[in-house]
């Protein structure tokens, strides 16, 4: 008994995750079929569409008026309050930890990464044995793994830094500028959230994500 | 979900080259709606359609097996070897080595009718 209720289980796993992936796939293929994504929610039409010349602009103008007031920003005491990356290098590395060390790091597992493919490049079109192809690919997705992790780690310990805290900033600067509604009032396209501070607000965290999620698709990828 | 992986799936099916082609040969056709300012995710797809057609040609041309269009890394690393330095210093050490072994053969002079109109 138990058995079958765990096949019917498994089946039923298969089921959604086929149904998760025939959407997934509906949406990029919406998302390759233009430049602009259209979707409706509480009866509403929305859309998150490539930024115009003009927009790209104001973002440009907006993301150095941003640096600057970061750069320039100090706390209570006096201490400024975003350190810029360069600092931040420094001062790990007087708590013994070396950015250079990862980043050759990752240079030397890019290198071994390309010396497999290359070799399982040749493999293939000299039509080796499956097996041999096979060993080749598993050890360059352990050498992946290890780059992964690697640069996470990396991006863990820089995270703090104001050109990281900069492209938080640009991406909530982007999804507010692509995403709008259509006011059939008016009969034209609007954006949905005056400024970034609108943005913030937004309660509905769901409907964030996924404008997120897009915005980054269409605008950056 | 990887969307790259997506984007390789939908590039390599068989129906979205087929449109692929056809949208080269017919003039007016376009693969997307908007004909200019493209997105990222479009210059990468137009990429990889490019990338796919090649390697059904190699398939076709029994140059490699199909087994390529199974993984996307077999596929990135066949035409990563295939761009390779060090596949075209092979190719030309054995055209070399071919050539190295032609011998001439002495035949009668050719004489090739001029092109200048008399």
């Amino acid at each position: 008994m138990d058995e079958k209720l765990n096949v019917r289980e498994e089946e039923a796993k298969k089921i959604v995750e086929e149904f998760e992936n025939k959407k997934d796939m509906n949406f990029i293929e919406s998302l390759v079929k233009n430049n602009c994504y259209e979707f409706s929610r509480n009866n509403k039409l929305y859309r998150i569409k490539l930024l115009l010349n003009k927009e790209k602009e104001q973002l440009n103008q907006m993301r150095l008026a941003k640096f600057n007031e970061m750069v320039q920003k100090k706390d209570g005491n006096g201490n400024f309050a975003y350190i810029m990356e360069k600092e931040l290098i420094k001062l790990l590395e007087q708590r013994g930890i070396n950015i250079k060390e990862l980043d050759d790091k990752i240079k030397n597992l890019e290198a071994k990464e390309n010396d497999l493919m290359l070799q399982m490049g040749e493999s293939i079109e000299k039509k080796a044995d499956i097996n041999i192809i096979d060993g080749y690919k598993n050890d360059i997705l352990d050498v992946q793994k290890e780059i992964m992790i690697v640069k996470t780690q990396k991006n863990i310990l820089l995270e703090s830094s104001l050109e990281n805290q900069l492209l938080g900033y640009v991406a909530q600067l982007a999804c507010t500028l692509s995403t709008e509604t259509f006011n059939e009032e008016k009969n034209e396209w609007e954006k949905v959230y005056k400024s970034v501070n609108e943005f913030d607000l937004e309660k509905d965290e769901e409907f964030i994500d996924f404008i997120t999620r897009a915005t980054m698709l269409i605008q950056f990828i | 979900m990887n969307i790259i992986k997506a984007l390789h799936n939908l590039a390599k099916d068989i129906n979205t080259q087929n449109i692929f082609q056809v949208s080269k040969e017919i003039n007016g056709m376009y693969l997307f709606e908007n004909k200019i300012n493209f997105t990222k995710i479009q210059n990468i797809f137009i990429e990889l359609l490019y990338t796919y057609e090649t390697i059904r040609k190699d398939i076709a041309i029994e140059k490699i097996s199909n087994k390529v269009l199974e993984d996307e890394l077999f596929m990135e690393a066949y035409l990563k070897w295939k761009n390779s330095d060090k596949r075209n210093k092979q190719k030309e050490e054995k055209k070399e080595k071919k050539t190295g072994n032609l011998r001439l053969a002495p035949t009668k002079k050719i004489i090739f009718p001029s092109l200048e109109k008399k």
